[in-house]
């Protein structure tokens, strides 16, 4: 009986969800660029150089979430497994200590990391992707901590005395009910990342970083907004995607 | 079915339960009742192993319960709670199914054992697709009944189940619970505090106090002979004639073939209800009918103190 409400509601939604135009204009602004360079031209007459041209700016946005997804895909591979360890009654004891580090890791400016790191490992993509991750695991171990104990304690006591495992209980009750919360923790993180990111161009990685860098060198303004317009968007697309993400975990509540 | 041997828990030197000793056996209504904090609730966990104890030894089906692998004992004995505590990201069909999925029964067979429990337990067959927040709490219970019965279990524990439901619902699953356990013959062990409930639906009651059993026996014998001073109190203290009188029906007194005016009551019905009727409406006989509506005599007042 609410299945005709339901999809009257998603009809009308397509035009009130702003994800979709907001991708789309995203998109067309990566591609179309070159496009407003006369626009560029007029706005900043006293440029020489009015329009970023050392990269094309696809190529740009590629390289920029190749690094957000593989500093992301590690935080979340190591601050995941940390927040389940302890949540365990094995891992207890030692959450005190973890959740000290992951804050640490967090109170260091990525710029310093990124100072730090360089004259040990050289120039390039690892020590960017290695602040990253170190910067990306905060949210993610708080909260994998904060969804696990959300879980109603008489689930628990029911799964264990109908015989579920310590691993069936985790996988079929412990981490569905917590995604929602995870996955916010994640949403945070990697849109944290995806502004740090645009640093690493200072270590020499390829980002949407490279022409704001250059643009704050040169006081180019008109380079530094070609850069920030794209990640300043880039980043409301990928917040809408995980909120929509996040409903779909929850879609139970709203049953 | 069930047999407790020297059974005791101690905590930090206290004894939550002490030198337990009692058998259940098969087809059993097995009641555990006593204050709070008296144990009741740890003897029942310590069955399915949620609780383990510190000497002694529990045997279900003739094995020591150890030396069942903890999940396999676990899915062989039902489990419902005072806080249910369904799924609550699971509809209701998932949620009864819940064992039988972890013994990776056949998917039509679930189907159709969904549907048999949605029956037994009186729910609607449309419910099995919501959540269990769009259920009532009686609901909630009754699918957490269904839930426990799902895998076909040799033994029901049941902890204080309808012990946060109102009145009118409480009684309700008392009366399910009452008709299942005639339908199905499964052994049930459970705990309240609720004297009027274990009353009601017992077979055999044990009452606990600080850790230890007081005494155990049917319901007539414990409020007819009461061992001590606590379980006297426990089981009515002045009220004890008047439960005396809820624990035997019309059919026990009636005086077949006479007739007498008033309102009639049915042969099934406690004594306490005539008792009530009697007073209600100024009269000291009631005429007694069937299920089917068919005098079958006369029930006297003067008949109510007999042995």
């Amino acid at each position: 009986m609410s299945r005709p409400l339901r999809s009257y509601a998603m009809y009308t939604g397509i035009w009130r969800d702003p994800l979709p135009w907001t991708a789309a204009a995203f998109v067309a602004l990566v591609f179309g660029m070159p496009a407003l360079r006369p626009l560029f031209a007029a706005a900043f007459p006293s440029l020489e150089r009015p329009f970023y041209a050392g990269a094309s700016f696809p190529s740009l946005v590629a390289a920029h979430l190749e690094l957000v997804f593989a500093s992301s895909a590690a935080a979340v591979l190591v601050a995941v497994p940390a927040g389940i360890f302890v949540t365990r009654r094995a891992g207890a004891e030692f959450r005190g200590v973890i959740e000290t580090l992951v804050a640490t890791g967090q109170t260091f400016p990525p710029a310093a990391v990124l100072a730090l790191t360089v004259p040990l490992i050289g120039f390039g993509a690892w020590p960017a992707l290695i602040a990253l991750t170190l910067y990306g695991l905060l949210p993610i171990v708080e909260n994998t901590v904060a969804g696990l104990e959300a879980v109603p304690p008489d689930s628990l006591e029911a799964g264990r005395g109908l015989g579920m495992t310590g691993r069936q209980l985790l996988l079929k009750v412990e981490l569905p009910l917590a995604a929602p919360v995870l996955v916010a923790g994640i949403r945070t993180s990697v849109i944290i990342n995806l502004g740090t990111a645009a640093i690493a161009s200072t270590v020499g990685v390829r980002t949407l970083g490279v022409p704001i860098i250059l643009g704050l060198i040169g006081a180019n303004i008109a380079y530094v907004l070609q850069g920030s317009v794209l990640v300043a968007l880039l980043a409301v697309v990928l917040d809408l995607a995980f909120e929509r993400l996040a409903r779909a975990l929850a879609r139970w509540r709203e049953a | 079915m069930i047999e407790f041997e020297d059974v005791s828990k101690s905590f930090d030197g206290a004894k939550a339960v002490d030198r337990l000793s009692f058998t259940v056996a098969a087809g059993e209504f097995f009641v555990l009742i006593g204050p709070s904090g008296c144990g009741k609730s740890t003897t029942l966990k310590m069955i399915n192993r949620l609780e383990d104890y510190t000497s002694g030894h529990i045997r279900f089906a003739g094995k020591d319960i150890t030396e069942y692998p903890v999940e396999a004992l676990r899915r062989r004995i039902g489990y419902a709670i005072q806080s249910v505590g369904l799924f609550p990201h699971w509809t209701v069909e998932q949620n009864i199914a819940t064992v039988p999925r972890l013994l990776r029964w056949p998917r039509p067979r679930i189907r159709d054992r969904v549907a048999e429990l949605l029956r037994l337990l009186r729910l609607d067959d449309d419910s099995r697709h919501r959540y269990p927040h769009q259920l009532s709490g009686g609901q909630q219970q009754r699918v957490g009944v269904a839930r426990a019965l799902a895998a076909d279990p040799d033994v029901l524990l049941m902890d204080e189940p309808f012990g946060a439901l109102d009145p009118v619902t409480r009684e309700a699953l008392q009366s399910e619970i009452a008709r299942i356990h005639q339908e199905t013959k499964k052994t049930i062990v459970f705990v309240t505090h609720d004297m009027q409930e274990a009353l009601r639906l017992a077979s055999r009651i044990a009452i606990m106090n600080r850790g230890r059993l007081v005494q155990i026996g049917s319901p007539i014998a414990l409020v007819r002979e009461p061992a001590d001073d606590f379980v006297r109190a426990f089981v009515g203290g002045d009220d004890r004639g008047i439960k005396l009188l809820s624990l035997e029906t019309a059919a026990e007194r009636v005086r077949a073939g006479e007739s007498a005016p008033g309102p009639p009551i049915r042969a099934d019905a406690p004594l306490s209800r005539a008792l009530s009727l009697m007073i209600e409406h100024a009269t000291d006989r009631l005429p007694v009918i069937d299920a089917s509506g068919r005098p079958l005599g006369a029930l006297h007042l003067a008949d109510f103190p007999r042995q």
